[in-house]
């Protein structure tokens, strides 16, 4: 913990490090249209695309009846929660398998910036750039569903998605570095977690719904309780106390996990060490 | 300061899986580097040269702290590769590969500018630095700086290479085949700036090559590994002297009348077997430390035979000459 608190002081490198990495998201993102059209167009895809298996197989008054909102409305909000955490989850997940194919990997293992530096860095543009989703695809919706109060609602969510972000990467890295160190580097890695992840967050399923078996083993992800309070939000049962507590929750996990991401970390580069980076 | 790499009995084994069918394996241990030492000093450029897998790569990457060594240790620039690996890391620049390394989607620029903020490079000392670098090594001329990494040609993915390696100024350069598969211009420039860059900026450089004329070119001194053993270490003069036969007494002959092989060789010299030129000449290779003291002897046994000795050179034995030699001895051996 404590060296994890060494690393983020070395704060002038961290901010050189995210500009970085912002010069090399930004260029894929503007410079391939079809990664930034998809990229906007993705949560109301997913939403439409839930919408219409939800209207084929039953109706949006049985859905709100029992949610307590009408479908649209929550699954907008869920698919930009879902993006926001998944996209940033796979950048952690993605750049090693990336960076050792293009041949990058070496001159990463090689700088004295350090792995794990480099690693908290990976994130945050990704992150910046779902904050710009939430404008795209939140306040246009809530504001159709809800007026004026849907701004504010809007606001909240983005909010609550920056700390559900945040205590997501020491997990995702942990367990996903884990992961590799387990079973070496595949791409076939990440497809087995997401769709785990994506049911456990529950994103698309609220978590007041679930067995209890299910609803413990989500509560040990971070932004499982970020999701929980958006949706009671959405749907109107929040209250002070349930939100205080979820959040704090969530920050408390975050930084439990955030020795196993050091030790992930560390153990990774060593295996790489070990065998040898890949020119 | 005097030795800037040292490497000392370096050992390295690697585990491979030798597949049988889909279900079983079984483990084999590779030993890639057997007790591999050697120095590269101040100022010097020291040309690492072996057959594929012989070792250089390995040896390179331990140097440059992306592999860890089983025993032995190495230093550079006093620091110890695997104890003080981010010491390490501030003074090497490295090159590892001349066709990747770099992300399609950045400018040469921009690349430039990724690695040197991961070096903990100030963003005003960068961008001066990259412009410099662009231009010493020619890719603002190739027009390089602002297009596309993906759309460079391996001559300019080379020169970014180099331009990397030089980002922070180090006085150390590992630099892992830099001239592969270039193109003649491109190869060229790459060798004049390493030459420039040793002599004028006093840098220590580790050069791996499988090409023995560029080998030659550029480097002081040259290190010869074979299967994870180094077999001959010195400059290129002195590896040439180590040769038995040195050099090579070249006769062109209109025929190879019987007994003439046999009588060269009762000299005590070594023959090659005779090749014909497309003009129908015969060419045999004599090979002697001394042939200006047997070419009197092998003249007159031709001439006995009534053949006409057309053209009569001496050759000076090359790299490669040394590099068959020893790699083929540590084959036999």
């Amino acid at each position: 913990m404590s060296t994890l608190l060494i690393e983020v002081l070395k704060i002038k490198n961290l901010f050189r490090l995210v500009r970085a990495e912002m010069l090399l998201v930004y260029a894929d993102f503007f410079r391939r249209k079809i990664v930034m059209i998809t990229y906007l167009a993705w949560p109301y895809m997913t939403t439409t695309f839930m919408l219409m298996i939800g209207y084929a197989v039953g109706s949006p008054q049985a859905f709100a009846e029992r949610v307590g909102v009408e479908p649209a409305l929550f699954l907008i909000v869920g698919s930009y929660l879902l993006f926001s955490s998944m996209s940033v989850v796979d950048d952690i997940m993605w750049r090693p398998i990336f960076d050792e194919s293009v041949g990058t990997l070496p001159y990463i293992i090689s700088s004295p910036a350090g792995v794990v530096l480099h690693y908290l860095s990976i994130p945050i543009p990704r992150f910046v750039l779902s904050l710009v989703l939430g404008l795209t695809t939140l306040f246009p919706v809530l504001v159709v569903l809800r007026g004026l109060s849907g701004v504010l609602i809007g606001l909240i969510v983005m909010f609550i998605s920056v700390v559900s972000v945040a205590t997501f990467v020491p997990l995702a890295t942990a367990l996903g570095l884990g992961l590799y160190v387990a079973g070496g580097e595949n791409w076939r890695a990440i497809n087995f977690l997401r769709p785990l992840l994506l049911i456990l967050v529950g994103v698309y399923y609220p978590r007041w719904l679930m067995s209890l078996p299910l609803y413990i083993v989500s509560s040990l992800i971070p932004p499982a309780h970020c999701v929980e309070v958006v949706q009671r939000i959405v749907v109107g049962l929040a209250e002070a106390s349930t939100i205080t507590v979820s959040l704090v929750l969530a920050l408390f996990l975050g930084l439990a996990y955030s020795p196993g991401m050091l030790r992930a970390t560390r153990a990774w580069e060593l295996r790489k060490l070990r065998e040898g980076v890949k020119t | 300061m005097g030795d800037v790499i040292v490497a000392d009995n370096l050992v390295k084994r690697f585990t491979t899986k030798k597949r049988v069918g889909l279900f079983r394996s079984y483990s084999e241990i590779v030993e890639a580097l057997r007790g591999v030492s050697f120095r590269v000093r101040d100022k010097e450029i020291v040309g690492l040269l072996g057959p594929n897998g012989a070792g250089k790569t390995t040896t390179i990457k331990i140097l440059s702290t992306l592999l860890l060594p089983d025993s032995g240790s190495a230093t550079v620039y006093g620091y110890d590769v695997v104890r003080e690996a981010q010491k390490v890391r501030k003074v090497i620049g490295i090159m590892l590969s001349v066709e990747k390394g770099f992300y399609g989607r950045l400018t040469g620029r921009e690349n430039l500018i990724y690695f040197g903020s991961l070096y903990g490079m100030e963003k005003q000392e960068l961008e001066k630095r990259v412009d410099f670098l662009l231009e010493l090594v020619g890719l603002k001329e190739l027009g390089g700086s602002d297009r596309l990494y993906e759309e460079y040609s391996l001559g300019m993915k080379a020169r970014l290479a180099l331009a990397r390696a030089l980002l922070k100024d180090p006085p150390v350069l590992l630099l892992d085949e830099p001239t592969l598969g270039l193109d003649p211009p491109s190869a060229r420039r790459i060798r004049g700036l390493v030459r420039e860059l040793a002599s004028s900026e006093g840098k220590a450089v580790l050069y791996t090559s499988h090409n023995m004329f560029e080998v030659e070119l550029v480097c002081d001194r040259v290190v010869l590994i074979n299967k994870g053993v180094i077999v001959a270490d010195g400059t290129p003069d002195e590896l040439k002297s180590m040769l038995p036969n040195i050099r090579t007494l070249e006769l062109h002959l209109k025929k190879v009348p019987e007994g003439l092989v046999d009588e060269i060789r009762s000299f005590g010299l070594e023959v090659r077997e005779p090749l014909q030129t497309p003009e129908g000449l015969y060419v045999l290779k004599v090979l002697a430390r001394k042939p200006e003291e047997v070419v009197d002897d092998i003249l007159r046994a031709a001439v006995s035979r009534g053949v006409d000795v057309v053209r009569l050179k001496i050759e000076e034995p090359t790299l490669e000459d040394v590099f068959v030699y020893f790699t083929d001895r540590g084959v036999k051996d």
